[in-house]
């Protein structure tokens, strides 16, 4: 190792860490930088020359050309700039999804392990039962449900909820759907580490010292959960990616003309023999970017406690 | 430990597989009769009398009916030695040729089809193909149940070979509804044995070419040359079908571009230019008009679709030619009126024809210059058949042309199909939808369609009511047409419906087999009277 | 071990309970008759009103769900709707053993090819091995399972003509190539992966660095020490793909043209036929606790500190 003096400035170090990184993991870096790479597409969305929308039926399904990069698609419009789009879209459906798999996961995690006894039994065996169930089936079924109340008329109850799925583009209706089928995996992960942590003695001493169940989830074991949830989104957010995608291919996907990388590679397998150009850019999206997430989730597991592989 | 495991898993996993791997097809049987290969959908229902949907292109080859109606409106006899209307214009004499038999050689007789016709009004069966009888005499009543007795029904035995249908007033119509592939029979004496299991391979006969050999549930159905049948016998001694679910087309397609499958029925939208394209696959195409339109309709129960100007302004700023371009690669016929042609009383000068800034100023007098005020709409389309590609393009066409942003809504077939048959009640905004003949003849598309609104339209219109009904009952061939030229100009002047464009079936048939065409208005095939080159 | 079983099949009732409630709920409340599902025009009012009779569907929710709960315990999974002239039972026996087959398959593949693999990036020295390896493994869990259905039928199929485009002849012959590898990617992946990193972890405890320094051949130390420890959590993941693969992907048998239970659980989904859907459901669920079951077994019988706690 070359004499790399850490000087004493916070920049000097953080260029320290990185190339260490670089050099000792390349994988590793190169998949935080493909992430990166993700993010600003999408935040840079509006920005390409060619909208997603715009439509040229004339210059329809084209190859990779000087003026559209990526090709068009069957209506005319630039893969390009719909992948970008589609790369918010995922980014949404990402981080939504995870949020909402996150909060009924923990909610459900604490309390179970929290209150223990008979309530934990019988939420467990909650749990085990939407475990039994077939992930892809549920989606399915909840998608339709979603779908079938709050598209067109909606009961008057669920208006602004519908008014929400109209102005998302259907978005919302795949967001409920991949929160409610991935919270499973976070509940599990939480309930355990709070039966960890719950017989700690800093614990015990706060209820000795009278605090109410309420601050010690907020105090204690919610921060402490932190590790263990970040473990949890690094398997929802890729399971949310690919579920998008299998719903797109059956048609309950996000609703047209918002493109999604899931509804692009669904109808670039339509056109896999006649044009592969449709299949190739969102499937190498989805690909590279699903790679990433896993080497990263894979560090940030190894990272906080590899015995939480199991 | 490893090892043991390893042994466990490859056990078992051989033994299930020995326990469950018989091959899709008898290989002893498939040695004897060179095969004719197909890809199809799991029929909704084998027995002839359930189904009014694509069911049928699988039974075709089972089952034949009395008459086939050929391209000059005539019947060209089948299973009937004659077919005779009395002079009351009402009466229907139809002598049977002894020729035909079932597949177990036994004789098809009247009872057979006076049993059959009567089955399918039988309130408890539920069937599809009721409605298409209720021009005879007390169908509809006794299907509706409001009369117990069969015997009132105008369907009676004369002989053994002779049965006579009476209908309840003159029906011109029902010509083409006797040479419908719906109304065929079935073996009275196995049905009323064994009751809904007669469709089994080891107890259904079929009267037609070919009889079932082996059926798989959602799997495979294998037809073999019925030895009685009583016309002229089959060159192809099998047929092999295999069932798909889900995208049809493109699993067709990639069968028969390996050269798995003989036949396919259609082509997916995104690889007909290069079928087309193709040096040899575009000369195994065979496309053909299919006597049916897509259209996109509105919801005229409720503002702003009630208002004509507002449907008027949609329908003169549709560019067809883009819509036919991007979903079938130009083989389909862009249209602008709702009856295909082929069907007497369609007449495409009816089309109302307008610019866009017509369209713009027709906006603006219904209230909405320049789209401002236009409520938040949704267009809801299927899933499948290109109607997302459809539904964007309008979308993007009356955004820039009109300036109001439609909504987009794709639901899933069977969903969609739900959605569509309860609109009855509900509302919706636009819908786009499809109509296929059932027969040919105005009957269907004036009646069924618009008067009957299947499609929950909710356009009602005095004149255009009584137009339908007078056609209906008038005996008379060229006053007929009269009248529905008139009943169309009533509804393309209204527009409720925007018509889009009439699809065009395309088959691609490999080179080897020969004289298999496409037959009628539902585009039938026959495969009973093709051959092996 | 006896008394574990038992009290693990009766905690497994509730379990099911539940998901016969869940599923029931579910497939009523979405939208759509199973009467016109499929057809052209729209059903008449008697006709829907007599076949909603005969089938209980006009009876308040509550009564149907006790009504199909009895005759289920006395093993009358009722009629499909999509097809009247079959049980729900005729139809789970003719398209689960497919799917069985298929899975299983997967699964030998996984495990067959999965642990040497795991093993080989666990122990060799060469670091572009192993990320080799790990890398090649996540790709297959990086692409939706029904694009790789697809490319590999297009390839394979139609351009090369290697394997049968649509079709199940059995799980012996080339139609079985693509739906087996397609199914197998996931769990090789997650094979490979916690395989190599519980061997990585136990192969620097105490007991094996002295069998090493003992001059025990590397191989016998594989298959003695790490083999068996390793395993522990290799079983749990199989557990967890097991329940999936043997029951069948819907992307896989639909697109492949294999007449298996996962592409009728959706096509009975797509119908509205509620007897199917539930009884497909409970027999998923079924699989998915005799797996774990089977699973926690094994660990009894690999880990013999387990064994002296559970006894």
């Amino acid at each position: 190792m070359s004499a790399i003096e850490a000087s004493p400035s916070v920049r000097s170090t953080i260029i320290w860490r990185a190339t260490s990184l670089i050099r000792q993991r390349p994988a590793l870096a190169l998949s935080i930088l493909c992430l990166a790479l993700v993010a600003l597409v999408a935040l840079g969305a509006p920005l390409l020359p060619y909208g997603p929308f715009k439509q040229d039926i004339l210059h329809r399904n084209g190859v990779p050309s000087a003026f559209h990069w990526l090709g068009t698609d069957e209506l005319g419009r630039d893969v390009g700039a719909r992948l970008a789009m589609g790369a918010r879209v995922s980014l949404i459906v990402a981080i939504s999804s995870s949020l909402i798999a996150v909060a009924i996961g923990v909610m459900i995690g604490m309390l179970s392990g929290y209150l223990g006894g008979f309530a934990d039994t019988l939420i467990m065996r909650f749990v085990d039962s939407m475990y039994a169930f077939p992930e892809t089936l549920f989606a399915i079924l909840i998608a339709s449900l979603v779908k079938g109340q709050l598209s067109g008329q909606a009961p008057a109850l669920l208006e602004p909820l519908a008014e929400a799925y109209r102005w998302s583009g259907g978005l919302l209706g795949v967001l409920l759907t991949l929160g409610f089928t991935c919270w499973l995996t976070t509940a599990r992960l939480v309930r355990s580490q709070v039966l960890a942590l719950k017989n700690s003695e800093y614990i015990l001493a706060s209820q000795l010292a009278g605090a109410s169940g309420w601050f010690i989830v907020k105090k204690h074991l919610l921060p402490n959960a932190q590790p263990v949830i970040l473990v949890a989104i690094t398997f929802v957010v890729p399971n949310a990616i690919l579920l998008e995608a299998g719903l797109s291919f059956i048609g309950i996907g996000v609703d047209p003309p918002t493109p999604s990388w899931g509804t692009m590679i669904a109808a670039g397998v339509q056109s896999l023999q006649s044009y592969p150009h449709l299949l190739i850019a969102p499937a190498l999206a989805i690909g590279a970017t699903l790679l990433a997430l896993n080497v990263v989730g894979d560090a940030l597991r190894d990272l906080y406690d590899p015995a939480l592989r199991r | 430990m490893t090892a043991r495991k390893f042994l466990v898993f490859i056990l078992s996993a051989s033994l299930v597989s020995l326990a469950s791997a018989t091959p899709s097809f008898d290989a002893s049987a498939a040695e004897s009769a060179r095969a004719f290969r197909m890809i199809a959908g799991e029929p909704r229902f084998m027995d002839p009398n359930l189904a009014t949907d694509y069911s049928i292109y699988v039974n075709t080859q089972l089952f034949e009916p009395l008459a086939r109606l050929n391209n000059e409106g005539k019947l060209s006899l089948l299973q009937a030695k004659s077919i005779d209307l009395g002079a009351d214009g009402r009466t229907w004499t139809i002598t049977l040729n002894p020729d035909y038999k079932w597949s177990n050689g036994k004789q098809i007789t009247a009872d057979d089809w006076v049993y059959s016709w009567r089955r399918i009004l039988e309130p408890k069966l539920s069937s599809e193909v009721a409605a298409m009888m209720y021009d005879i005499e007390n169908a509809e009543d006794y299907n509706k149940g409001k009369i117990a007795d069969v015997n009132a029904v105008g369907i009676k035995k004369v002989d053994d070979f002779t049965f006579q249908v009476v209908t309840a007033k003159v029906s011109p119509q029902f010509r083409a509804i006797i040479a419908l592939p719906y109304l065929t029979p079935v073996p009275k004496e196995v049905v009323e044995k064994v009751g809904e299991k007669w469709i089994a391979p080891e107890n259904i006969l079929s009267n037609g070419p070919y009889k079932l050999v082996s059926r798989k549930n959602d799997q495979s159905i294998v037809m073999e040359a019925n030895p009685y049948y009583g016309g002229t016998k089959p060159a192809i001694g099998r047929i092999e079908i295999s069932i798909a679910s889900g995208d049809l087309c493109t699993a067709q397609l990639r069968a028969y571009e390996a050269g798995e499958v003989d036949f396919a029925t259609c082509v997916p939208s995104q690889d007909i230019p290069r079928v087309r394209k193709d040096p040899t696959l575009s000369k195994e195409l065979s496309p053909y008009p299919a006597a049916a339109t897509v259209w996109v309709q509105s919801d005229l129960s409720h503002a702003p679709w009630n208002d004509k100007r507002v449907r008027l302004a949609l329908a003169y700023t549709v560019d067809r030619a883009a819509i036919v371009a991007a979903v079938s690669d130009n083989t389909a016929h862009a249209t602008a009126v709702v009856v295909p042609d082929i069907i007497p009383g369609s007449n495409s000068a009816d089309a109302v024809k307008g610019t866009d800034a017509d369209a713009q100023k027709l906006l603006a007098e219904a209230g909405f210059p320049g789209g401002k005020g236009f409520p938040q709409f949704t267009l809801t389309a299927s899933a499948n058949r290109g109607q997302p590609l459809i539904a964007q393009l309008l979308q993007q066409m009356w955004a820039e042309k009109l300036g109001i942003q439609a909504t987009i809504n794709v639901l899933e077939e069977n969903s969609y199909r739900s959605w569509v048959k309860a609109r009855k009640t509900e509302h919706y905004d636009l819908m786009i939808n499809q109509w296929y003949s059932d027969y040919a003849d105005p009957a269907n598309w004036y009646g069924d369609l618009v008067l009957q609104d299947f499609r929950n339209n909710h356009f009602s219109n005095e004149a255009f009511n009584d137009l339908v009904k007078k056609g209906n009952s008038e005996p008379d061939v060229t006053k007929r047409r009269q009248i529905f030229l008139e009943a169309n100009k009533i509804l393309e002047d209204e527009q409720p419906m925007t018509a889009l464009y009439n699809p065009t079936d395309l088959w691609l048939i490999k080179p080897h087999v020969q004289k298999l065409t496409h037959e009628g208005v539902l585009d039938t095939f026959h495969i009973g009277e093709a051959s092996f080159q | 071990m006896l008394g574990y079983v038992v009290k693990r099949t009766l905690a497994s009732l509730p379990t099911l309970f539940f998901v016969y409630t869940l599923v029931f709920l579910i497939a009523h409340v979405t939208p759509g008759s199973p009467w016109d599902i499929g057809s052209n025009r729209p059903i008449e009012p008697t006709v829907k009103a007599s076949l909603d009779a005969r089938y209980h569907l006009n009876d308040p929710l509550t009564t149907q769900y006790v009504e199909y709960l009895a005759s289920a315990l006395q093993g009358d999974l009722g009629p499909s709707y999509r097809d009247r002239t079959q049980t729900v039972d005729q139809i789970i026996w003719r398209f689960l053993p497919v799917s069985l087959e298929l899975g299983a398959a997967a699964m030998v593949v996984a495990i067959g090819f999965g642990l040497p693999l795991g093993a080989l990036a666990a122990l060799t020295r060469h670091r572009g091995v192993d990320s080799a390896i790990r890398m090649l493994s996540t790709l297959g869990i990086s692409m939706p399972t029904y694009v790789v259905t697809s490319i590999l039928i297009v390839t394979l199929g139609v351009s090369l003509g290697l394997v049968p485009t649509f079709g199940w002849r059995g799980l012996f012959s080339t139609s079985a190539i693509v739906p087996v590898f397609s199914l197998a990617l996931a769990p090789l992946a997650a094979m490979i992966r916690y395989f190599r990193s519980s061997m990585l972890e136990v192969m620097h405890l105490d007991y094996v660095r002295t069998a090493r320094a003992k001059g025990v051949r590397p191989i016998n130390i594989i298959i003695r020490h790490l083999g068996r420890n390793a395993l522990i959590p290799v079983m749990t993941v199989a557990g967890v793909y097991a329940a999936n693969v043997l029951t069948g992907s819907f992307f896989v048998e639909s697109i492949a043209g294999v007449p298996g239970f996962g592409r009728y659980f959706v096509l009975a989904v797509a119908a509205r036929d509620y007897p199917v859907v539930i009884g497909t459901t409970l027999v998923y669920a079924l699989f998915v606790i005799t797996i774990n079951l089977l699973v926690d077994l094994s660990y009894v019988v690999l880990d013999p500190r387990i064994r002296t706690s559970t006894a």
